[in-house]
């Protein structure tokens, strides 16, 4: 089995000293379906065809690649219950893109371009989804995943409320807020 | 009840029809699908991974339940620590969780999502009146320990929650059929309609007869080929975006060999009907659940030299809960919830005995951190209780004896603490309380003669409720080496104001009868329970499955009666609990191919046997059970997808496991087909 990391997939320790495997690079398909499967536990979940924004730096060799390889797994769209997911790549300098899209895949540590970006998703009540749990503490990001060693959703609860993003109730109370 | 009315009427028109599903409560499969290991809303009324309850809980998974081979639920059952099981005949067993066995076994409260199938009227889960498929159930909820603050009244020793497929998520349709020896059969089929994206209903129906174990003396006027049909429907439909209603009717009916809690063997034909609606909203203050249900419930039994009788029972119930989160650590569950049920007497009919409860509970869970949290439950049922109609000449109790009021306060407290990734620790204490029947608080209204003059038998208003308190603390281990995990738990328990029937006609009201007395149900004391359970289980290669699982058990009973050597009240939990149980479990799965064992071996223990019911000289005997090992095993081969064929041998050592019918091996072909 491939060591992977869908970005913000670190262990629990890590979350708890900051510290991120830097040998971890590509994103992990489990914590990808993960990720997706949240998105039935928004209070407005996605319906039909649903443009899903991720957000990278052309400039960063990392968040390009990461970018790319979300942007594989939703593939021409991505099927899932009532939706399907198309992906729309939305280049940091480009955030008004976002205008009219309620999720989006945040690719690689940005962490020049987090308070822009953080703007913009909160500005639009974009749920944005971090491929690095630091951006998720730090409030700057709703939604980061890990599964190892077990899965875990971590939200943001100031994120959210400030992008207006609700989770189903009994969501809410499976998930670890932050 | 009205809004539920409302809501489901909309449903059936076709109103308020939402385009997508969106799942406002607990989608089970969604979330063990995202979340990797099952959920579940039993244990705290907070949806929790299994690994997160504060409790001692085990989740039996439709793919656990399948591979175990076993027909009814107590075969699903028995095969974990804790679990003591008592199969009389064919078609009737007592489950009990730690000890605390007896006929009809009160101690347990059972549950189908969520709706009692407990039956009020003598206080017992018949077994073969749970209307479900073994093919339909996502999932068995076996919560150990006191959770009254959580349910209420009589879920003492435990609550099982049997959670069935959801017909608007779950697409599940199947038929299953199984033949063998002893004239063995039953089927059952399971079809799921969908309605577009907004419904779907789910018919279940099936049926079992075969012939029942080889009886003595003493039970053969009883003896029956036991039977049992049902069948359910269940809906839900998203009526609008973040409201789904859902209705649910059910009805069954089944004959067995059965024992009364006096030990004595009795044939009983019992009817149970239901019908459930139910209505979820994720709403500005949290996810608002309000359910109502109706069981009606016939039990139909011959008293020898008196001919037939029944009682008839009528429990209605209405709950709205609340389930909201205030900031990122504090879940709340708010739910007020309303009982009337009532029984009209027998054998002696012309009366009524009914209550009404009112109950108010409340939820707090609080998480400290990553790794700490503490949940805290409490719990007021006030019951009132009435009675109706016609008194016998000459009993101890008027109609007025019954306005009597019973308020109980139920509690629990459980701390959960992972001190590692791999090692959880959990602490906890309950208090719940163990109702009086219907039937044990003045259902039961028997006038007989012996020797040609007057007696007579009757329930007793003045009752308490038991009160179960509950010391626990336990530890798992997920353990990387066995690709499994690792579980010990000890417990000290305590149980009061225990209860028993006198069968020694003229005990307790000698004066107030003409000739020779009433004969009723009073307190006898308490008891204390100690016991530790152990279980280990892994994979290999992912083909291999085992586990094995140890549980000691030890009980002291302090009573009033049976003192001195003479046995005149049916209880022994003392001398009757196997204080040691050892289960073993080996399995294999490779392509098509699943093979599974199952082995238990139970330590020996007495039971009591009634002589001589009904007579001047009614006294107990006591049997021993001797030492027993059950082995059930099970074959299967998957031909084409969703097409399973197999053998399974069920308790394929014989042995005894109580006075009744020794337990006889069966060989069964099965077909199962999911689609």
């Amino acid at each position: 089995m491939r060591v992977r990391l869908f970005v913000g997939l670190i262990s629990v320790a890590a979350l708890l000293t900051g510290i991120v495997d830097q040998s971890f690079g590509q994103v992990e398909s489990r914590s990808f379906k993960v990720a997706v499967r949240t998105l039935r536990f928004v209070a407005e979940p996605p319906k039909g065809q649903t443009e899903v924004a991720i957000v990278f730096a052309p400039s960063d060799p990392q968040s390009k690649r990461e970018a790319e390889e979300i942007q594989a797994l939703l593939g021409e769209g991505l099927s899932i219950r009532g939706a399907t997911l198309v992906p729309v790549l939305v280049p940091v300098d480009r955030l008004e893109a976002l205008e009219g899209r309620r999720f989006a895949f945040i690719a690689g540590d940005l962490g020049e371009y987090q308070d822009a970006i953080f703007a913009a998703t909160r500005k639009h009540g974009v749920l944005s989804i971090a491929t690095r749990a630091e951006c998720v503490e730090e409030g700057r990001c709703v939604m980061a995943v890990t599964t190892h060693p077990r899965v875990e959703v971590l939200v943001s609860r100031s994120a959210s409320v400030a992008s207006s993003i609700e989770f189903a109730t009994a969501f809410r109370m499976l998930i670890r807020e932050l | 009840m009205a809004r539920v009315a409302v809501s489901v009427a909309l449903v059936l028109t076709g109103m308020g029809v939402a385009s997508t599903a969106f799942g406002q409560a607990v989608d089970y499969g969604a979330l063990e699908e995202l979340f990797g290991e099952p959920v579940t809303t039993s244990a705290t009324g907070k949806p929790q991974r299994k690994s997160d309850v504060p409790v001692t809980m085990e989740i039996i998974t439709a793919d656990d339940i399948r591979r175990s081979g076993a027909t009814d639920i107590p075969g699903v059952l028995r095969h974990h620590a804790g679990v003591d099981v008592w199969r009389w005949s064919l078609g009737n067993a007592d489950v009990a969780f730690r000890g605390y066995n007896q006929p009809m076994s009160p101690r347990i409260l059972t549950l189908v999502n969520g709706r009692q199938v407990y039956l009020d009227f003598y206080g017992l889960t018949r077994w073969s009146n749970v209307p479900v498929a073994l093919e339909e159930i996502r999932q068995i909820e076996v919560i150990k320990g006191p959770n009254s603050a959580l349910y209420g009244f009589n879920a003492v020793s435990g609550v099982i929650n049997i959670v069935t497929y959801n017909p608007l998520f779950d697409d599940k349709t199947s038929l299953a059929l199984r033949g063998g020896t002893e004239q063995y059969g039953d089927g059952s089929a399971v079809v799921t309609q969908k309605i577009g994206d907004f419904g779907g209903i789910r018919l279940s129906a099936g049926g079992f007869h075969s012939d029942d174990y080889a009886v003595d003396d003493q039970e053969e006027p009883f003896e029956t080929s036991p039977l049992r049909h049902w069948v359910s429907v269940d809906s839900l439909f998203q009526v609008a975006d973040h409201v789904q209603a859902g209705a649910e009717l059910t009805n069954t009916k089944s004959k067995q060999l059965d024992y009364l809690i006096n030990f004595e063997p009795i044939s009983m034909i019992i009817r149970t009907s239901s019908a459930k609606a139910h209505v979820a909203a994720e709403t500005g203050i949290g996810l608002v659940t309000a359910t109502g249900y109706l069981n009606h419930t016939r039990a139909e039994f011959a008293i020898e030299g008196a001919g037939r009788a029944q009682w008839i029972n009528n429990l209605s119930v209405f709950k709205v809960e609340d389930l909201f989160k205030i900031g990122a650590n504090d879940s709340f569950r708010i739910a007020p919830e309303f009982r009337h049920s009532t029984i009209d007497t027998a054998p002696v009919e012309g009366a009524t005995v009914s209550y009404d409860v009112y109950a108010a509970s409340a939820m707090w869970d609080h998480v400290f951190s990553k790794d700490v949290s503490w949940n805290n439950a409490g719990r007021v049922d006030h019951l009132r209780l009435n009675r109706d109609g016609e008194v016998i000449a000459g009993f101890p109790f008027s109609n007025d004896d019954y306005d009597e009021d019973l308020t109980a306060f139920s509690f629990s407290s459980g701390l959960t603490y992972k001190a590692t990734d791999e090692d959880t620790l959990r602490f906890s204490i309950s208090r719940g309380h163990l109702l009086p029947s219907l039937a044990e608080f003045g259902g039961l209204n028997a006038s007989f003669t012996i020797g040609g003059l007057a007696a007579g038998s009757t329930g007793n208003p003045g009752l308490s409720a038991s009160p179960v308190t509950n010391y626990e603390a336990s530890y798992s281990r997920d353990v990387e080496q066995i690709d499994g995990e690792a579980i010990l738990s000890a417990f000290y328990q305590k149980s009061k104001s225990l209860r028993a029937f006198s069968t020694t006609t003229g005990d307790f009201f000698p004066a107030q009868f003409p000739v020779l007395g009433v004969a009723s149900v009073n307190e006898i004391g308490s008891s204390q329970l100690f016991g530790l359970e152990a279980t280990l289980r892994g994979t290999v290669d992912g083909k291999w499955t085992w586990g094995v699982n140890y549980t000691y058990q030890h009980i002291r009973d302090s009573f009033n009666v049976n003192q001195a050597g003479a046995i005149t009240h049916g209880v022994d939990f003392e001398d009757s609990i196997p204080n040691h149980k050892v289960g073993l479990h080996g399995g294999y799965k490779q392509g098509p191919w699943e093979a599974d064992v199952f082995v238990n071996v139970v330590s020996g223990y007495d039971m009591l046997r009634l002589v001589s019911p009904r007579t001047l000289t009614v006294a107990y005997t006591v049997e021993r059970i001797p030492t027993y090992t059950t082995f059930s095993a099970r074959l299967a081969y998957q031909p084409v997808d969703g097409v399973t064929v197999g053998v399974t041998g069920q308790e394929l050592l014989s042995h005894k496991e109580t006075i009744g019918g020794k337990v006889e091996g069966r060989i069964l072909a099965t077909l199962d087909i999911r689609m």
